[in-house]
Formats: C-alpha cells, structure tokens, sequence
C-alpha cells in the first residue's frame, strides 16, 4: 500500500514537472497534432488514400458561344448542368484570351457561328478550348468533358442527317409541305434518340461487378485513419528522450539523492516515474484520436477497449524503452538526442514515417518494432472494425517488447 | 544542546571503495543526540561519501553504522526515517514553486493531508520563506535556493539532519541566515546535525565537535576547542638559507618555544581572496623551520632576537594563528581549500 502511495506522489511529481514544460508540451501533444492534421487534409485532398466520397471539385471555364442554333444551345445547356464547371459567359474570344492568361480561368470554350448549321448538314465543324498552359491538368479534363458533351450533340446530328437523308432518297415525303417533313423528322428522331437511350439503360453487353463472397463490406477510407495513428505511435516514443534525459538530470542535479535517501522503494521511483510517462501517452493518444474523430471524421471503430490496451501496451514500451536508455547514457544531454534519433529510426523501420507495400521485405521489418505491431493493432481497431480480442497479439507484441526493454533497463540501471 | 548523554550515530569501521580505489577508509566516529557535529576536510576527502553511506544513498564497502538504534546494513529503511538529507547540489525540482517542492519531498515521507501542510507552513517559517513559497523555485536568488534545499530535508522533522557543505556559493546574508536556521533547529527542536564543510569558520562556528577528514580518513576528532589547543601557543614557519640540528636544538631551547623541526613543505600559496589574512609571507622557498610555540608572541620575538644576534638571515617567516584552518595545514600539510 506505502509502495502505491509513494509511486502515485513521484508520478504526480513528474507530471507536474512535465506540465510546466511547454517546449515539451507542444513537441508531444502540437506537432503530431499539426503533422497528422496537414497531412490528412492533404492526402484527402488528393485522393491518394482513395477515399470514394465525390471531391469538391470547381474549374473555372469561360464560354463564347457566337452560335444561335440549336446545337450549340445543346452543347451550353449540357456544360451548365455540370457540377464541377464553374462557367462565365463571355462575348468575345479575346476577353477570354486575355483573362485567361491572367489566370482567372483554366479554359474557354468557344462555339463557332455556324455551328449548329454544320451539325444538321453533317459537315466537319469544331470546337475550340483556349486553356491556360500552367494548368495542363485541369484543362485536359475541360477538354475531354467538352469531347463528351460534343460527342452526344454529334450523335443526334448524325441521326436526324440520316433521317433526312433516308426520306430524301426514299421520296416518300416529296410532295409534303416542309413542315410536315421537319415534322415527321423530329418525330422520327425523338422515336430513335428514346430507342436509344433505353438501349444505354439496358445494354445487351453488360459488366457486372460484385464483392467476393463473404468479404466484409468496408467503408471508403479516411486517411486520418492511418496518418493520426502514425504519428500518435511515433510520438509516443519521443517520450523515450524525455524519460532518459528527466532522469539523468535528476541524477546530475542531485534530487535523485534525496529520493534515494528517503524511505521509499527504489522500485517506487521508477514505477512512479514510468506511471507518469505512461499516462501522458495514453493522454497524447487520447488528444490525437479525439481531435480527429471530431475534427476530420476519423473512424473510431468498435472497440475503446480495443484501442485502451493497445495504447496502454504502446505507453508501457514507450517508458520502458525511456528507462533502457536512461540505464545505458551518461549524461541528460546524451539522453535528450539518442532519444531523438531512437525515435526517428524506429518510426521509419516500424512503417510510421512511410507505409511499405504489405508483404515487402521492409514490411517484415516492421515487425522487429514496436511501431508495426502498434499500427498494426490501431489500423484494425479504427479502419477495419476489429474487436479488443482480435488485437490481442498485437498487444501482446508490444507488451513484449516494453517487457523486454524493462528487463535490460534494470539490469543496466545503476540506482548510486 | 540537549540529551547529550544518549548516541544518535555511531560509525564503525565504515568503508567505501570504488573498484580499487578506497574512498573512505574505514572510519569511526560517533554523534550524540542534539549534537552538531562537524566534518570538516577539503573537497574529495571523503565528506559526501561518508554522509552518502549513512543516509542510504549508496552501499558501503564495508563497516557499518548504527543510527537511532538501527544498523543501517539491516535497517536501513527505519534509518531513513530518522535521517534528513540536504545534498549539496540543490535538489530541488525548479520550475516547482517551493511549496509543491515542499510536499513532495513530505509525500515520501509518508506525510499527507493536514500533517503535511503543517510541516511545509512550518519549514517555511524556519527558513523565512513564507511569502515566497508559491514561486517556482528558478526565479529565486542562490540564497533563497539554498535556504529552500535545507528546508526540503528538514519537512519530515529528522532526529538527525545531515547538511553536506550548505552553504556552498551562498551570499553573507543568506550565509548567516542559514547559520541561525541551524542553530535554533539543535537548540529548540533538539536536533542532532553532521554537518560538513570546508570552511572551518563554519565549524568552528556551528560544531561542538568536529572531525577532520583527509583522503577517506579522519585524522582528528575531537571538540573545536582542544583541536585547536594542538596548535599550543601558534606555530612559526621560518625560512632559512641553512639549517642543521644544533640550530634546532637551539631554537628549542628558545623562551615559548615548545619544538622546531626542519620541514619541507613550501610556504602555502595565499587562500582565496586573502581570507587567510592571518599569514606573513615573505619567500615561499628555501628550508623552512616549523616552530611549535606555547606562546605564539614571546616565541617569535625571542626567535627574532636570537637570529639577528647570531646574524642569520630571515628569509621568511609566517605565523599561523591557533585555528582549525592552521590545525588541518598542522595535520597534513595541506591547507584545506587547496
């Protein structure tokens, strides 16, 4: 009971102490913070972790139409209903040229007078995009929604050409008045484009897709669910300097005398100490898991349990690695940039810098480390819905390293 | 000084080595109950390991001690209850106000609740730092600091309390005020001290007995007084350009003069500003005769005499007044701050 007492007074001690440090403050609870935040945005942005929500997405693109047939009206009534062109009407294409270089659109759409004529009398007619050459990407895609919209303008051109044509050759409608050929014409047309379109709707050729039987069915993938678990596991072993270097400075500074002089365990202040660091893991890992579950959506998945052990087993490793490298160093100094680059080193070999293709030689790396059992064990929890039991060898891996680098810490840890 | 007949501390034999090395060698020295006991000896004579050994800080060698009844080999966790520790370093947790340094150090004591706050108001109080108390502890001066550290190990109300040199960069003011805090603590609360230093006027000041430690071994104990008494009348370092044994003899046969011997020991360099101001030097080299004097003036206007009338030049002469600072350079031939 005294041993509890006297462990809980040098842990409070150590979080006060740890609490009145702001450097340190923002190093373990701001930056990961920051980090994982910019690049969760960033890799959400992009799409890179295939995220299958629809992005966000405007392009700018002016619009010169100088025709006033009905196939140009076609062709600015299709580009209007796309969403993810922003359009401004324009009177005259050197307005556009020059705001276009000005970079206040990717592209300019421009329909030529006569365009619509050209359709009906099916002659070779084009449409031309001005884009802006430092956005070569976005006005590739302007183009090629443009080719889609002219390629269905084409189709009922080249339809009701053949129409008229199949009516002018047949002679059947020679003696009508031209209103009753444009007529039959139209009526014609509507009859074919409805054929069609029902014909789009249900291809004779179909491609069917469907999930493999019994895969569970996962959610689209939120990027916060892998970078925010990174950096918490990477940062959580920043701790590893903190804990070496506040100890050998007690050592050189002399408080350490008094605890030793005073009655309480040796196996107090170390319990104490490492209570302390632990909680600030755990605390570290609270931060970032909740300010990305309300902040980005972050998946939290199934199991607090889940996520409670692993991150106590994670906090265990990160102190007792601390203390392993507190036995070993000399001086504070030492601690404080040893510390640095252990956690550097093991969050690149554990996979929490760069994610290595599963399989891959360095993925096998991974697993020499806390940090791949540790992400391992988080991307289950929140990404793929796994319960406390199902990340219980995760766990049990991480347990075993902090168990490990206890065990070497004591036996090298030189108390005088 | 209270209870004096009862024995607080008794070392015996205690031994310190590091691979081979002996640090401290062998000691014996006992401390009674409202006593304040100096050890006093250069730095790296063996003070802080001594004091280290008895508080539980490290292991001895060998040898052991008993303190209130306890041997510290066996027991020595009821030990620790008895004993506080003022470390020399300033032990403290800075960015801490002094208050919550204060019941941390109680907490391992065992203290809490209105216990505990009553012993940091109290301690406090003792070192007249009430109104400070909520600071952090790095905004205070080196006084303050040091004033804070003595309290740290005094917030568990020790029987014995063991300050190793305290005082240690510490300005005049906060020097005596830290003086006074010692005093009134063996006066009215009884409290037996060890207290180490190499400022022998601190010994002489504070201790009823003092030992002089040098490289791991005690060399003298006893009180400041009859130390001080082995110096006799003085002693007399005289410089010469030759000396034989029927000067000597001569010398000894001198009115107030106790011994002369030939020694070889240069005359000591000046101690740190001047504080040695007692000393005449006049050349550091050449044979030097120590005078042992039972009257330190009569001897040395006899000695004048007597050489001027056998027309011996005097090459140098020092005088070292009855202290412990001149008992230590007696002992070993070394001054203490060297």
């Amino acid at each position: 009971m005294d041993t509890i007492r006297y462990t809980l007074a040098v842990a409070g001690k150590e979080l006060q102490v740890m609490f009145k440090d702001r450097g340190a403050l923002a190093v373990l609870f701001l930056l990961p913070l920051l980090l994982a935040s910019l690049l969760g945005t960033m890799f959400q942005s992009f799409g890179v972790m295939g995220d299958g929500e629809a992005t966000a997405v405007s392009l700018d693109i002016f619009l010169i139409n100088e025709d006033d047939g009905p196939y140009a009206a076609q062709i600015v009534t299709a580009l209007e209903t796309i969403d993810a062109l922003n359009i401004e009407r324009l009177d005259s294409v050197t307005e556009a040229d020059e705001r276009i270089a000005d970079a206040q659109a990717l592209a300019a759409v421009i329909i030529p007078a006569g365009f619509s004529q050209r359709v009906d009398a099916y002659e070779p007619v084009q449409l031309q995009v001005i884009v802006d050459p430092a956005q070569e990407i976005a006005a590739s895609i302007v183009s090629g929604i443009l080719r889609q919209v002219a390629g269905e303008v084409e189709v009922v051109g080249e339809i009701s050409y053949g129409i008229r044509a199949v009516l002018a050759e047949s002679g059947a409608l020679a003696s009508a008045p031209p209103e009753m050929q444009r007529a039959i014409e139209a009526q014609t047309l509507g009859v074919i484009m409805t054929q069609l379109q029902e014909m789009r709707q249900n291809p004779v050729i179909t491609v069917r897709s469907e999930e493999l039987a019994g895969a569970v069915a996962t959610e689209p993938v939120n990027p916060f669910g892998y970078v925010v678990p990174n950096f918490a596991v990477m940062f959580s072993f920043f701790l590893v300097g903190v804990i070496s270097a506040t100890l050998l400075r007690e050592k050189e500074e002399g408080s350490f005398r008094r605890l030793l002089a005073a009655p309480l365990p040796p196996a107090a202040i170390i319990a104490g100490k490492m209570l302390a660091y632990m909680l600030i893991v755990v605390l570290q890992v609270g931060v970032l898991f909740g300010v990305a579950g309300a902040a980005f959506d972050m998946p939290l998945g199934q199991s607090p349990s889940g996520l409670l052990l692993l991150t106590l087993a994670l906090a265990l490793a990160a102190s007792a690695l601390g203390m392993l490298l507190a036995a070993v160093v000399k001086t504070s100094g030492q601690a404080d940039s040893l510390g640095t680059i252990i956690a550097f080193v093991l969050a690149g070999l554990g996979g929490a810098i760069v994610a290595f293709p599963a399989g891959s030689f360095m993925d096998k790396v991974t697993l020499f480390t806390p940090h791949g059992h540790a992400l391992r064990g988080f991307y289950g929890l929140l990404n793929d819905g796994l319960g406390v039991v199902d990340v219980l060898p995760q766990v049990g891996a991480v347990a075993g390293f902090a168990a490990v680098f206890f065990l070497a810490a004591m036996w090298r840890f030189k108390f005088e | 000084m209270k209870k004096m007949n009862e024995m607080i501390l008794e070392v015996k034999d205690l031994r310190k080595q590091y691979g081979s090395r002996e640090v401290v060698k062998g000691i014996n020295f006992s401390v009674m109950a409202g006593e304040i006991f100096g050890l006093l000896g250069p730095n790296g004579a063996g003070k802080t390991q001594t004091i280290s050994m008895l508080t539980g800080v490290v292991e001895p060698s060998g040898g052991t001690a008993v303190i209130g009844g306890y041997d510290i080999r066996k027991r020595m966790n009821q030990v620790k209850k008895i004993n506080g520790l003022v470390p020399q370093d300033l032990a403290l947790y800075p960015t801490l106000s002094a208050r919550t340094n204060l019941n941390f150090f109680g907490r391992i004591y065992g203290l809490r609740g209105k216990a505990l706050k009553e012993r940091v108001e109290d301690v406090l109080r003792v070192v007249a730092l009430t109104d400070r108390a909520d600071d952090p502890v790095e905004n205070y001066s080196g006084g303050m600091k040091r004033r804070i550290n003595i309290a740290a190990g005094l917030v568990h109300h020790p029987r014995l309390l063991f300050l190793d040199e305290p005082t240690v960069g510490v300005d005049p003011q906060s020097r005596n005020h830290i003086f006074e805090s010692v005093m009134r603590l063996n006066r009215e609360r009884g409290m037996s001290i060890v207290y180490t230093s190499h400022y022998m006027e601190e010994v002489e000041l504070l201790c009823h007995r003092v030992a002089i430690i040098d490289n791991g071994e005690i060399i003298a104990l006893d009180t400041v007084k009859n130390l001080i008494a082995m110096l006799g009348g003085g002693v007399i370092h005289v410089g010469l350009n030759q000396v034989d044994e029927a000067l000597l003899a001569r010398i000894r046969a001198l009115p107030g003069v106790a011994q002369a011997s030939l020694t070889t020991r240069p005359a000591p360099p000046p101690a740190n500003g001047g504080e040695a101001a007692d000393t005449l030097t006049i050349a550091p080299t050449h044979p030097l005769v120590k005078v042992e004097a039972r009257h330190s003036q009569t001897a040395l206007i006899n000695l004048i005499s007597f050489l001027n009338e056998q027309e011996i030049p005097l090459v140098s002469l020092e005088i070292l007044e009855p202290n412990l600072e001149n008992v230590f350079l007696h002992l070993t031939g070394k001054k203490l701050r060297e």
